[in-house]
């Protein structure tokens, strides 16, 4: 399926929407029962950007991992653009909450390593490199090696790995969550910008309710045991939004409050 | 959403020093000036073997023990001097590196097959590898007798009992490898579609060579001390039996070179394939 990808811009500007149907899964610890998600369904338009928030336990990383393809539901459905969701693929890009660079590989090289199923020229993928690694914000540090990157710059360079091949359907899973205040509300522009570009489709855990209403389309609320959607709010508010708007803060508190109460 | 503007690398690049932080500086300053650094240590390292040297001259000026059991620094330099000029040395300690590298070959890379086989089956795990391992249990001087009986006193003695003792570290060092291996570069392997061959050369392979080449440098060590107990038993070559020529003839001149040689060799031995192992492996020393 890797061939079905090019190094060029997704000509489909329709790709990656998403069915989830019916989707469940339990897991059996110590003889108890954890319904880590029940019957969640959710149908997301291509070119949406969706927030996953909820408190840890409700399965949002779960999900993710089913969409990626990495686990499969015990029940019910996934699929992108009509097809079944079966196996991890590069048309679904993900981007890991530790930034899961590979240690014995310098940056260039761990960006290029999403590449390495593409067809294409290798001088092509070596200029698509080197792109992403300037769009990061890692020009300098090609030859670098992962632990001598901070946290942050890791992280950027999880992040090219994850756009390189230019997936139609991004997931991230807490992909900020471990940066400091300023790269994070960087990065968080940059995504925005990434996905204006791109016009992938982007689905993000996150645990921060502020991120989510700032980046999302769509900030869908879960609670834990059983793990299930609570609520879906529509952010319709013009972009770029500011974190002291009255709609953002009326929609924060909504969702803060939501969140207490489970 | 039309509002949201690229920026662009230079906006970037002058914003990055306020938020890249301390790992920043770390990997600006990997050529560290350390030549000095360097020579501080040597000299440090030095200190020991010549207070040694000191107190063994002063033993044999104060006549602690008679001058046959306990010869001189001077004499035996003199001696290692001479059995280096004559060629004797060299030709003693090729044929020892000989049988050293072609143990540890065979040795150690049966060990690898093995370990990798255990670490991959788990069949072959649970009923074959505890009967390897038992075996491999029972000191290499322990072998000797039968091994004796069996290979005569040969070449083939010495070839076999190097490589049994060079086969469990390797053995270990890949099993290890493969069960303490980091899961979660799998996923990556998985979701960027790398094919079977790319996975094992470029995800698995690399996480395990540390393990390896820890595995190697034990063997190397064990092989080169059972290699020169075997050559000291039954050999008419290499140092051990220079060593056994030497007490045998009551030159403990002889016997005092060939320790210091034996020593240095399989320090230098050692010390080569740690450097070894930091460059090819560096990130397996800083990573978390």
């Amino acid at each position: 399926m890797a061939d079905a990808l090019t190094l060029s811009r997704p000509a489909a500007r329709d790709a990656g929407a998403v069915a989830i149907l019916g989707v469940s899964k339990t897991f059996h610890v110590e003889n108890r029962t954890v319904h880590a998600l029940d019957d969640v369904s959710l149908a997301i338009a291509s070119g949406e950007f969706i927030s996953i928030v909820g408190p840890s336990g409700c399965g949002k990383s779960t999900l993710l991992r089913f969409l990626a393809g990495l686990d499969r539901p015990d029940g019910g459905r996934i699929t992108v653009d009509g097809e079944v969701v079966d196996r991890p693929s590069l048309k679904r890009g993900i981007v890991f909450q530790d930034h899961r660079l590979l240690p014995w590989l310098n940056v260039e090289e761990n960006v290029a390593l999403s590449l390495r199923s593409l067809a294409g020229a290798p001088a092509d993928k070596k200029e698509r490199v080197q792109s992403l690694i300037d769009l990061v914000g890692l020009t300098g540090f090609e030859k670098a090696l992962p632990h001598e990157l901070s946290g942050g710059m890791s992280q950027r360079a999880a992040i090219a790995r994850g756009l390189a091949p230019r997936p139609p359907l991004l997931l991230l899973d807490e992909p900020l969550g471990a940066l400091d205040s300023l790269t994070r509300s960087y990065l968080q522009d940059e995504l925005l910008a990434i996905r204006e570009r791109e016009k992938s489709t982007v689905v993000m855990v996150t645990h921060d309710v502020e991120e989510a209403i700032y980046l999302s389309d769509r900030v869908v609320v879960m609670e834990p045991r059983p793990g299930r959607i609570a609520a879906i709010f529509d952010i319709t508010s013009r972009r770029p939004r500011h974190r002291d708007d009255p709609d953002f803060v009326a929609t924060r508190r909504k969702i803060t409050d939501l969140l207490a109460t489970r | 959403m039309s509002d949201v503007t690229f920026k662009a690398p230079v906006i970037i690049r002058d914003r990055r020093p306020q938020r890249a932080g301390a790992g920043e500086g770390a990997a600006r300053s990997w050529p560290r000036p350390w030549l000095p650094d360097a020579a501080a240590r040597v000299l440090l390292g030095l200190v020991p073997p010549l207070a040694l040297l000191a107190l063994w001259s002063y033993a044999v000026r104060q006549e602690w023990l008679a001058e046959q059991i306990l010869p001189a620094p001077i004499l035996v330099y003199e001696t290692t001097l001479d059995l280096l000029l004559t060629g004797q040395l060299a030709e003693e300690l090729s044929v020892s590196l000989a049988r050293v590298g072609a143990g540890l070959a065979i040795g150690g890379g049966l060990g690898l097959l093995f370990g990798l086989a255990f670490g991959l089956f788990r069949t072959l795990d649970l009923y074959v590898a505890p009967t390897v391992r038992a075996f491999c249990l029972v000191p290499s001087l322990g072998w000797l007798p039968f091994f004796m009986l069996v290979f005569g006193i040969g070449e083939t003695l010495k070839l076999v009992l190097i490589a049994k003792t060079c086969f469990l570290p390797l053995m270990v060092g890949a099993y290890e490898g493969l069960h303490s291996r980091p899961r979660k570069y799998d996923d990556v392997a998985s979701v960027l579609e790398l094919s079977w061959f790319s996975r094992v050369r470029l995800v698995v392979w690399p996480s395990i060579l540390p393990s390896i080449l820890t595995g190697i440098r034990q063997a190397l060590s064990r092989g080169w001390k059972v290699l020169i107990l075997v050559e000291m038993i039954s050999s008419a070559a290499g140092l051990g039996y220079l060593m056994m020529w030497g007490r045998k003839a009551f030159q403990l001149d002889v016997v005092f070179a060939t320790m210091i040689v034996i020593g240095l060799v399989g320090w230098a031995l050692d010390y080569a394939l740690t450097r070894f192992q930091h460059r090819a492996t560096a990130w397996s020393f800083k990573a978390a």
